[in-house]
Order: structure tokens, then sequence, then C-alpha cells
């Protein structure tokens, strides 16, 4: 940088002196020191030559100064944009430079000196520099040309800028001027009728995007000080012509656009005022506005129901808004424009006909009870409308819940919903029970290997089948040839280097790099080979999870026997993605290993007992017993013996309360609130071999009793011990297990509202072993889980739980009734997801687990939401055929009420009544 | 980035007119290209739409795509949609400035009454009166559509007087050009009733670039709808930034049915999917590039083809026999060049690069139209392409013993390119690493294939002439 100055110096020293005259002299000295205040003078006596003389050695300076941030150069630009300025003689290399991005940085462009400088030109320069200004865009907030192009084109007169950053910094602007230090009295209003730009740049105001703020801002509380109301009194004064601005406002609002922009319009609109006449006159305009935004369109629907009742407008305009807000989602729209029909038929009965037809539009809306009030709003008009409606509302009331099939058929004299069998008859759909991906044949290439390796250290979320491949494929080729391996292996070495020292997170599957950075040599000798002395192990930092710990056991374990005896393979690679062995593939691995007479490494073979999938098979359980090596044995006993047996959960309340542990801070007491319900599992070691053989230490303490407690819940709190599927394939027919020591994420999620260990429901879904208390907990926990995505796939794992024969939807339907009477699961959350499952087909499923939730969700006070999970129960109870009346549900619609939930619950027990 | 610019000129402003005969919708044309060659003011059709209503409301879907950015919404972007007739349909295209959304309303012979539709491609003039003007137009009146002006029009203009100059980003043409590869790809994966349709539709988050929303997303059929799922199962459908969808809301009232396309489910990758909309007589479809951060224009379907020599004459060939045909019918070109059906689709996508073909996934055919840009230099510009010519050029591509493994060398380190038997390829780059080929090749695996090409030519010099050029 220092070089690059010295030599440009020397540049502008080489030109011939004589060119630079006195006067240029002076303005370079000034630009240098930064005095931008003596410019406008100097300017002033240059002649055109010299000018452009003086051009040339203002560029230069200017590069020469762009990048440097100090205060001096700062000065520096400011006197070389005013300098600049004045000495182009060329309009458009004027705007050029006074508009460049380095000349932009700090308000310079607001300096007196340019405005002179400018105006000291000719005014033919002035207007076309402006003019080019303005056509660039400015910089969103503040616009530091914006007072210079003002100047220009308020002097001279000429033609006012119409681009899209001039008319926002004119509307914005516009009120920063009023709100001056000074506090001036006059009013938005009275400045907008004195402003000459007001013509043609209001017009503008209603094309620009993102202008709610200055719109809605409201300067002082006098009248006509902010802008609907100063554009209002524009209409009024006759300034502006009142229909001109009305069309202009509504062209905007039926053009649509963000929805900051639409209110802000909206409240300009209302400001504006039209009068019934002026509405009438553009009624296209407001039934355009009924496709809008729910305020937009609530606007127009009111206007217009108010034409309608002065009977300003064509009857017809009642049944074609009709078509477009009943099919509107919006129940408040709704509601009102069933009110504005039935108004219509009740002012003249002549208009039933249309009116019933209309409001049998609303009897596909998604919501109930509004099917209801259309019903009502037609049985009302129905006599009026006479009987030639009726064949038209018999095919639109196919489109009812089943809940009003029967009033229907009543008042139209007609069964309603033949298709009623259908429903019935409708098979419990549950999506195919998912096969376990295999995880596919070994690396076959040592360039494949660094290939995948690869692959391993630039996922963000690297794959089971990736990871596994990758530690077999590194152990395999450098058993094979270990050269190739280290050569092919070099690119990605070169590109990711081992980092060794302290570590600040757990052993994730991404420290595979480990290995092949052993194998290179690339690890100093000090830090490889500590399997045992954990402490200089340099995958075990302080910060390592036990489940990164056991992963790290294996890495290193497989480091350290690549790099000196090299087995011929691992024994503990997966053969599915969910991380489960088969029997038959881990019997022959050993029979491998005897054959190529390899010992099996102790941390590899209790990874892969964990692993194996229990078999009855006798021709696998008898090729077990052929094996002789002490691995071989215990493996054949493992398998005899049934392996790891599973540990039974218990139920316990967790509910630490305030004031245990009081030697916390206040800020880590959050667990004080916490009402959970959890469970506990007693723990085991794992069975010991026949020759006392025990599991290794790193995964007997994956299988260590667990209970809550604060403790837990506080160190489950941590980023690292997030789940992920590597951990879950540690031990892939225990889900139970997982699930248990899991539960403190699993309930952060509903009651923490903690984004994402939802997703692990899906894996354990899919996982091996028995289902237990604590997988149903974990997923009641996901159901009413905060955010849309995990409670996306706690209904995954619901189905594929039911889909596979292991749900238990009464012990899952009464857990999550205990959790919504805690508080911790919310009935609205919790009906979004049954309402996913239930739509998908899963109508049993999702009643079984109901109907066992429904006693405690109707003990007590209802909470909000608990008529929507009524309605899915009345719904999936009607589909799935429930009978048998439930207490609660009875003891509900007996109370007296008309509420939403009681005519849910009413619905529910005249199904479960039914014979 | 480079871009160009590009000019459109007008003789009018697109409009909605009140005459005596009732209202027309005269979209005004600008460039372009038909059966007889280039045409500035070019007409296609004049008669009238059987659908008014739902007419109006896709034609703005189209133009609210032309107009969006989905992915950094604060750059504008405002390139007019481009309308194709095929002689038996209308074709309005437009493509987001943020590369990630095409949208495309085939009109189809029942959604039109009136005169034979013509041939050819050609931009339409979108304004905001036109806007306010077709949300307005109601169900009952009927709606004349005049595409391009009248001949007696053109003559008595003195010339155009919409004259629009707007920036052609070299990506934005890439993309629009490269959607067409992709869905190729695509097969029907769901078919949902108009009130399911809706019923999805509704349920989509609005708002992008929350946290939280950007997740990926899959939905997967599910008795007559559709699930959200965490993950990609057999059968199931990509929908990155469900909030780029946002356009179908317009015509969501007009809805029979709604299908969607997607590719085959492979591993956990992203990927691109279509949503079409049943509307009477006419079809509104929008492909969503596999992130709302991710354009088409990077995902590098094509490079394999471009980096190769062979299908260039063929793709001149094939290009000569094309007259805007509706549906390409490969077997019926193969007859009529002489090629095989596999060159003539080699071309075809080569065609498709140069934004000549398009793709209709419903018809599960090509279609022929021209972009009416200078697009043809666009894709042999790409970064990738580029990159790999110069690799070659410098000499840093070396075939290993074997012939299975290639090292290049870049700069101070070196990236190995595997081959297999069967003609599969792997490479140690990032890139690679990240897509695994999902994204096209890397530079490091074009450029072996270039130097590969070229020995097998006997020419070991040709690529690096080529590069030099």
């Amino acid at each position: 940088m220092s070089t690059g100055t010295v030599k440009s110096t020397k540049a502008v020293k080489a030109r011939p002196a004589m060119a630079l005259t006195e006067g240029v002299k002076a303005v370079l000295a000034a630009v240098r020191e930064g005095e931008t205040g003596r410019l406008p003078g100097l300017l002033a006596a240059l002649g055109p030559a010299e000018r452009r003389c003086c051009l040339l050695e203002l560029k230069e300076l200017r590069r020469t100064t762009r990048g440097d941030w100090s205060k001096e150069a700062g000065r520096r630009m400011c006197a070389l944009l005013v300098a600049g300025a004045g000495c182009h003689l060329g309009a458009a290399g004027a705007a050029t430079w006074i508009g460049a991005r380095d000349f932009s940085g700090r308000s310079w462009a607001r300096n007196p000196a340019l405005a002179d400088v400018v105006e000291a030109q000719p005014v033919e320069w002035q207007i076309e520099v402006a003019g080019r200004l303005a056509a660039k865009r400015g910089s969103g907030w503040s616009w530091d040309l914006y007072p210079l192009i003002t100047r220009v084109v308020r002097r001279t007169g000429c033609a006012v800028p119409t681009s899209d950053d001039f008319a926002a910094e004119w509307l914005r602007s516009a009120a920063e001027a009023e709100n001056g230090p000074h506090g001036t009295a006059v009013t938005l209003l009275k400045r907008l009728r004195a402003d000459t730009f007001t013509p043609v740049l209001l017009p503008r105001v209603f094309e620009l995007e993102d202008v709610a703020w200055p719109l809605n801002a409201v300067y002082t509380t006098r009248s006509g000080d902010s802008w609907p109301a100063a554009i209002a009194g524009l209409a009024e004064s006759g300034d502006f012509d009142r229909g001109d601005l009305v069309d202009l406002c509504l062209g905007r609002l039926v053009r649509g656009g963000k929805t900051a922009d639409q209110r802000a319009f909206l409240t300009v609109l209302t400001a504006l005022a039209p009068t019934p006449q002026e509405y009438a006159a553009r009624v296209r305009d407001l039934l355009a506005l009924l496709d809008g935004l729910p305020a937009v369109a609530g606007h127009a629907q009111q206007v217009l129901a108010g034409l309608d009742e002065a009977g300003l407008v064509e009857p017809e305009v009642v049944v074609e808004a009709s078509a477009v807000v009943l099919f509107r989602s919006e129940k408040k729209l709704v509601r009102a424009q069933l009110g504005w029909l039935e108004q219509a038929a009740k002012r003249s009965p002549g208009r039933s006909g249309p009116v019933v037809l209309a409001a049998a539009e609303a009897f596909g809306h998604p919501d109930s009870a509004i099917q209801e009030r259309a019903l009502n709003v037609v049985a009302r008009r129905l006599k009026a409308a006479g009987e030639a409606v009726l064949p038209e509302l018999l095919l639109a009331a196919e489109a009812l819940n089943p809940a009003h099939h029967a009033r229907a058929g009543q008042l139209f004299g007609a069964p309603v919903g033949g298709s009623e069998d259908d429903d019935t008859a409708w098979a419990e759909a549950l999506p195919p029970a998912p096969v376990p991906a295999p995880l596919g044949e070994p690396l076959a290439t040592p360039a494949e290997v660094a290939e995948e390796l690869a692959v391993l250290l630039a996922a963000e979320r690297p794959e089971v089948a990736v990871f596994e491949r990758v530690l077999d494929g590194l152990v395999r080729h450098a058993h094979r040839d270990r050269a190739a391996l280290v050569k092919a292996l070099e690119p990605v070495l070169r590109a990711n280097h081992w980092q060794d020292g302290n570590r600040w997170r757990d052993c994730g599957p991404a420290d595979a790099l480990y290995v092949a950075a052993v194998l290179a040599g690339q690890v100093e000798s000090s830090r490889t080979g500590f399997l045992l002395r954990r402490s200089r192990n340099p995958l075990r930092g302080t910060q390592n999870t036990e489940y990164g710990n056991a992963l790290a056991a294996r890495i290193s374990e497989a480091a350290e026997r690549a790099k000196a005896d090299g087995p011929p393979f691992l024994l503990a690679t997966p053969t599915d993605a969910t991380g489960a062995i088969t029997a038959t593939a881990l019997v022959e691995r050993l029979a491998g290993y005897e054959a190529a007479g390899a010992s099996a490494g102790p941390v590899d073979l209790s990874a892969a007992l964990l692993r194996v999938a229990p078999t009855a098979d006798p021709v696998v359980l008898a090729a077990s017993g052929r094996l002789t090596s002490a691995a071989g044995r215990w493996a054949a006993a493992w398998l005899r013996d049934g392996g790891l047996p599973a540990q039974a959960s218990e139920r316990v309340f967790f509910a630490p309360g305030a004031g245990s542990e009081r030697k916390r801070p206040s800020w880590d007491r959050w667990w004080e609130d916490l009402r959970r319900i959890a469970v506990t599992q007693r723990g085991t070691a794992g069975p010991a071999g026949p020759a006392r053989e025990r599991l290794a230490a790193d995964f007997r303490t994956l299988l260590e009793g667990t209970e809550p407690s604060v403790a837990r819940a506080r160190r489950s709190e941590e980023w690292l011990r997030e789940p992920t599927e590597h951990w879950a394939a540690i031990l892939p027919h225990h889900r139970e297990e997982l699930a248990a020591r899991w539960l403190d994420r699993f309930a952060d999620c509903a009651d923490r509202e903690r984004r994402g260990t939802a997703r692990m429901l899906v894996v354990l879904a899919e996982a091996g072993g028995p289902a237990g208390l604590a997988l149903h907990l974990a997923l009641a926990y996901g159901l009413g889980a905060r955010h849309p995505e995990d409670r996306a796939a706690a209904v995954d794992a619901l189905l594929v739980l039911a889909a596979r024969g292991d749900l238990d939807g009464a012990l899952l339907g009464r857990e999550l009734g205990e959790l919504v009477a805690l508080g911790t699961v919310k009935p609205t959350r919790l009906a979004q997801s049954l309402a996913t499952a239930a739509e998908t087909g899963a109508h049993a499923t999702v009643w079984s687990v109901l109907s066992a939730a429904l006693p405690a969700l109707l003990t007590g006070e209802p909470q909000r939401g608990t008529a929507d999970l009524l309605a899915i129960a009345a719904d999936t109870g009607r589909r799935s055929a429930a009978r048998g009346p439930i207490p609660e549900v009875t003891a509900t619609a007996a109370r007296p009420g008309t509420s939403r939930l009681l005519k849910e619950a009413r619905t529910l027990r005249d199904l479960l009544a039914s014979p | 980035m480079s871009q160009s610019a590009h000019a459109y000129a007008y003789l009018r402003p697109s409009a909605v007119l009140d005459g005596g005969a009732g209202r027309r919708l005269a979209l005004e044309t600008s460039g372009g290209t038909t059966p007889l060659g280039a045409a500035a003011h070019p007409r296609f059709f004049a008669g009238f739409l059987a659908e008014p209503a739902p007419a109006a409301a896709a034609l703005l879907a189209v133009a609210d795509v032309a107009a969006a950015r989905y992915y950094q919404p604060q750059l504008r972007a405002s390139l007019d949609p481009v309308v194709t007739a095929n002689g038996d349909r209308l074709r309005f295209e437009s493509f987001s400035g943020c590369c990630g959304v095409y949208a495309r309303l085939d009109v189809l012979a029942a959604g039109l009454d009136g005169d034979e539709i013509g041939h050819g491609t050609t931009n339409v003039d979108v304004n905001n009166p036109l806007r306010e003007a077709l949300t307005r137009i109601g169900p009952a009146e009927p709606l004349h559509l005049a595409v391009g002006p009248d001949a007696l029009e053109v003559t008595t203009f003195d010339g155009p007087v919409v004259e629009k100059k707007v920036p052609l980003p070299e990506r934005w043409l890439r993309g629009f050009a490269e959607t067409q590869v992709t869905a190729a790809g695509f097969d029907l994966r769901a078919e949902l009733p108009a009130a399911e349709a809706v019923r999805f539709l509704r349920s989509l988050p609005r708002g992008g670039g929350r946290a939280g929303a950007r997740v990926a997303q899959w939905v997967v059929p599910a008795g007559r709808t559709l699930r959200p799922t965490t993950r990609p199962v057999p059968g199931a459908v990509c929908l990155p930034g469900p909030e780029r969808l946002a356009a179908l809301q317009r015509v969501l009232r007009h809805a029979r049915a709604l299908r969607i396309y997607g590719p085959p489910v492979t591993g956990s990758g992203l990927a691109a999917s279509a949503w079409e909309v049943e509307l009477p007589g006419m079809r509104l479809t929008l492909t969503l590039s596999p992130d709302a951060s991710r354009g088409f224009s990077g995902e590098g379907g094509v490079l394999g083809a471009l980096a190769t020599g062979t299908a260039e004459q063929d793709a001149d060939l094939v290009s000569a026999l094309l007259a805007w045909e509706p549906r390409i019918e490969i077997a019926e070109l193969a007859e009529q060049s002489g090629l095989t059906p596999a060159r003539v689709r080699a071309a075809l996508t080569r065609l498709g690069t140069a934004g000549q073909i398009g793709y209709d996934a419903a018809e599960a055919a090509y279609f022929h139209r021209q972009l009416p840009y200078d697009a043809g230099r666009a894709e042999a510009a790409n970064p990738r392409l580029r990159a790999a010519r110069a690799l070659v050029a410098a000499g840093a591509v070396r075939l290993e013993k074997g012939g299975a493994t290639a090292v290049v060398t870049v700069d101070d380190h070196v990236q190995r390119v595997r081959t297999d038997a069967d003609g599969a390829v792997g490479c140690t780059c990032l890139w690679w690493a990240k897509y695994r080929g999902g994204r096209g090749p890397c530079k490091h695996v074009l450029a072996v294939g270039m130097v590969r090409e070229a020995r097998a030519q006997g020419t070991a010099d040709g690529p690096a002439k080529e590069a030099a050029r």
C-alpha cells in the first residue's frame, strides 16, 4: 500500500510542472489539506483548460486516497468530491464523479461547498447532472445527493425527476423537514400545497414499494400533518382532482403488494373517504379488492354491503362478491358475508333464490361452525327461494361436514351424504413400514475412500452410511496397500488438516479424518497410541459427551490398529443405515478374522455386539458355535443368550419446583418451572462373555441407569448434546433406552420451545427394540412441540410406529392427556399434529390416541384448542366406526351452553351412542 | 457477474380496452422470431378467452413471478414474460429474478375461441394499469384477447412508444434455459382434487426468510392429500421454500386440480419440483429450484453435454427441423434427421441451453420455442465450463496409469478424478463432496472429460485450441 503511494507521487512529479498554473496548484493544495471550504473561491478563478488539467491531478489523488480510512483522508475525499464537481466540464463525467460509490461514504455530498460549486456551473450542466444523479439508485434510508438535486431543480425550474428513488426520498424528506429542530408551524398539508414537486411526485407515491413507514408516520397531532390527512386535504382544497386520487389509491390497492404497504394505502383511502356515489362508480375495483389482504377485503366488503343497501349497485353484485368472499378461509369475513346475504334477502324477498345459492358456497368452508351458519341462512330463506333451488343446494350440501348431513337432508328433502359409506369404509391408511436402507458395498478402491472422506468432511450432517463406510474403508485399504491409500488421500488431507490441540467440541463422525492423518503420518507420535491413557487421547476433549467418547474409542482404536497390525476390515460396520448388523454378517466377519489370523479389537467387538440383531435362526446360531477364537466364542454366547437385555422404564413425575438447589444464580433457575412426566431406568453392564469379558468401558457408560434430575436437565441444555443418527446407531436395538436418556431434549421441544431434537423421533421409530413408556413419552412431547417442523417429524414417527405395529395408542393418549393437564403440551399444537395424521387416513390410529386422552382433556377447565381436538375425535371416530360412550364426553355434552366445545362434544356423544 | 442489457420496444402499452364490442385485452409484443424469421411486433392470436376471470388471474400469476425475487428480495427484477404460440396453444412463460422459480401458463385450445393460433415466440408487455385491469375482470363478461398488433396497426403507428431497457444477467438467461433440462427428469408424483389442493396450498407458510422456515421440506402423497414430512421417503416431493408458491394463490378459486411433478428421490439431497394447477382450459405450472438460495443457473445439468463437441452439429441439424411444434416427437425427428434417438436427445439438451426448447411435464414432451434473447452464448460462458477449459489449456490434467484416475493440478494443490468402468465419476474437491454430482460435474471432472475426448479423437491439442478461442 505504501509503496503504491510512493510510486504514484513520483508519477505526478514526473509530469511537466509547467502545465500546473498557480490557480491549479492552490486548488490541489487545498484538496490535499482537505480544506473544502476554500474550494468554491479557488475553483471560480480557473479557466476551462486549467480545470481539465486539474481534473487529471484530482483523479490521480483520488486513486491514491481511496481505501485510506484515516481522518485526513476522509477530509481529502470530501475536498476531492467538491473539486471534481467543479473541474468536470462535461455533465456525464460530473454525474459519474459525484455519484461515485467511494464518495458516498460519509455524507460528504451534503457539504455546502458542493452546492456552491455546482451552482457556479452553467445551468444546462446543472440540469443534466441533476437529472443523471436522480436516475441513479439511492441507498435506501437516506440519500445524501437528494438535497443537491432538489436545490438544482428548484432553482433552475427544470423538469422534476420522477425516478422511484427520487419520489421515495421526497416522501421521506417531506416528513424530516417538518420534524426539524426548529419545529416549524407549517403542517405537511401546507407544505405540499406550496411545493412545486407535489403535482409531479404525488401520483408517483402510489407506485412506490416499501413506503408504509413514511405514510404511517404521524408528525404532530395537528390535522393535515400526516400523509393520509395531507393527501385528503389536497383533494378537499381542489389542488388535486379528487377522483384521480381515489382512482390512484384504489388502483394501488387492486394491484396488491406487501402487507404493510397495503395497510398504509388503505389508511390513505379511508382518509380520502370516498362518497357512496364515488364508490358506486368504482364497483369493479371494490370487487377486485375482495380477493386481497383481509383488512382491505373487509373494507371493500363493508362498502359494498352499504352500497347494496342503498340500492346504488346492481343486485348481482352480492352474488359475485359472495363467490369470492365465501371461498376465503377468514371466518370473520365469511360471517360478515353471510350476514350481508341474509340482509339482502330480508330487504327484498325476491332475491332469496340467488341469495341461498350464493350462501351455499360456504358449505365447503373448512370450519364446521361456519357451515352451520350458512345452513341456517339457507334454512331461513328457503321458503322464499322456492323449490327451484333445491337440486343445486343438494349438490352443494355434499361438501358439508357429515355432522350436518342429517339436517341438510331434512331441509332439502332428500338424503345428503350418499357417499357416507365411503367414509366409514375408509381403510386405515398408513405409510408402508420403512425398510432400512442397506449400507452398500465396502469401498472398493483407495480413490473412493478419499472421495467419501471428502464427502464426510463437507457434509453438515453426515450420514451414518458415509461415516461407517469411510472408517471401514480406511482400515480395509490400510491393510491392503497402505502406500496406495495414503497417495489417494493426499488431495483430501491437503484441504482438510487434522487439527490437533485443545478441543471445544464433541467427537463426531468427521473425526474419521484422524485415522487418515495417522496413516499419512501427520499426527505426532506422542498423540497416537493413547487408547488407554484417555487424558492424552486427541479425540477426547473435556467437552465430550458419552456418545462422543464411544465414537472416539472406536476411531482411535481403528487408527491405532490400522497403523500397526492392520486388521482386514472392521467388525462393527453396520449392514444397514440404522446401525444394525445382521447376525449372519457378524458371524461371517468373525470367521474371516479367524481365517486371516487377526484378533478382534476390544472396542470394535463391543460395538459390534451392541449392534448385532438378535436372531433365533438355528443356521446362524450353529455357524456361530463353530467359531473358535475368544471373540467368536463371546459372540456365539451373546447371540445364543439374546444379547443385551432391554431395560424397563418406570414412570416418574419430575417437577423440581422453586427453592430446590438454592445455590444457583437466578438466571440459572429455568428448571424450577418444569413439570414433566419422565422415566427412570435401572441400568445394566451388559452380559459378560464366557471368559468373563466385559463390554468396553465407554459403552458400559451408555447403559448406566438414568433418572430425571436438575443436573441431567441442565446438562441436556448444552448444545453439544444434540442427539444424532450416529448416536442412535450405537444402540440400534435399544431405542427405549435412548429415548429415556434423551427425554429432556424431547420435552424441551414442547415446554421450552427448543427446535430440532424431535427429528430424532423418526430415527427411533425406525430403530429396533421394544417401544415402551419412554419412547411414547418422547413422541407425546414431539406431537406437542412448539415448532411445526418438529411436529411434522413427530407425526412421521407416529405413523411409522403405527405402521410397524409398535404403537400403543392408549398409552400415548393417556400420557398426552396428562401432559395437557400439566400445561406442558398445548392442545392447539397437539390438534395440528393429530389433524395432519388424520388427514392422511390414519383415522383409527388417531382415534385410539384421542379416545384415551379425552378423559383427562375434559376433566377440569378445558384449555384453548380442546374443541379442535374434539372435532378431530368426532371425525376420526366416525370414520373408524367407534362406539361406546366415554363418560367425560357425555358429561361435557350435557352441560348447558352453545360454545363450540360443547357442540363438538355433543356430536361425539351422539356418534358414540349410535348403534 | 457479467450482464448485458435487453431493450424492449412495444408499439403501445398492453391494456384492457373497452370498446363497442365488449372488452379487449390487447397484449403488445416486442421482438422475437416466427417461422418467417425475426419480427418486431409479431401477432399470434386474436379471439375470445373461454374463461376470462381464471385466464386473467393466471396471467397475473405469471407476471408476478416475472417481477419477483424470492431470495434477496431487496434487489429488483423486472423482465417481461415470454409468449410462445405453438399452433394449437399459447404459452406464457416467466422466470423470477432470483433464478429460482419458473412459471408457465399453457392456454390450451379449449381455453381459446378465435382465429388460428400462430407460431413463434416474443415478449409481452406488462404494466401497472394492465395489472389493475386484469384484477378487475369479472366472471361474467366475455373478454377478447389479441396477442400482438394486427398488420394495419403496425403500419399506421409511427414507431414504438414504449421502450424499456433492462439488465439481462447471464445467470438469469442460463437458468431460464436450464429449467427445461431439470424438468425433463420429472414424473407425476401426486394429484389432488380441487378441495384438497386449496386446503394444501393455503396451509403453506406465506413469509420466507425466518430461521425456522429454512428447514428442508418434503411432502408425500397420503390419502387424498399431501402430508408434510421431514425426510425424503420414497415417493416424496421436495418443497423447498414453499413461500415461492405464493403466485398460485391468485388462481386458487379457479383451480380444478393440483398435479405435482418431481424427480425420483435419491439420497437426502434437495430436488426441484413442478406444481401444476389445472384451470378451465389452461394449466399454470410453477417449477421451483432445489433451494430458494439456489438458482437453476448453477445446477449444471447440461455441462457434460456442452463440454464435448459432438452434439453441436447435431443440434444445428435438429434446430433446422423445428417449427414451433407443441410436442416434439423424438422418433419423428430422428427419422427426419437421420440421427439416432439418443443423439437427437443430446441435441435437444444442447438446444435447450440456447433457449430453443421448453419442456412440458404434463405432456412429458419438449416443445419448440426460441427465447427472444441472445441466449446462444450464455451457456458457453458458464463459469465452470470456462474454468475447465482454462485447466485443459494450462495442461493441468494428467491421466494416471491404468486410466481409471486422473490428477488435476490447480494452483498449489491437486484433485483426483476417478472414472469407473461404467462411466460413473467422482472427484476429491469440495464441490463434488458437497453435491456428489447433483449439481452437475465440477470443473475438474469436466476438464478430465475434455482431455479424454481429445485423446479418443487423437487430437490432443483440440481442446487447448478451443480454449484459446
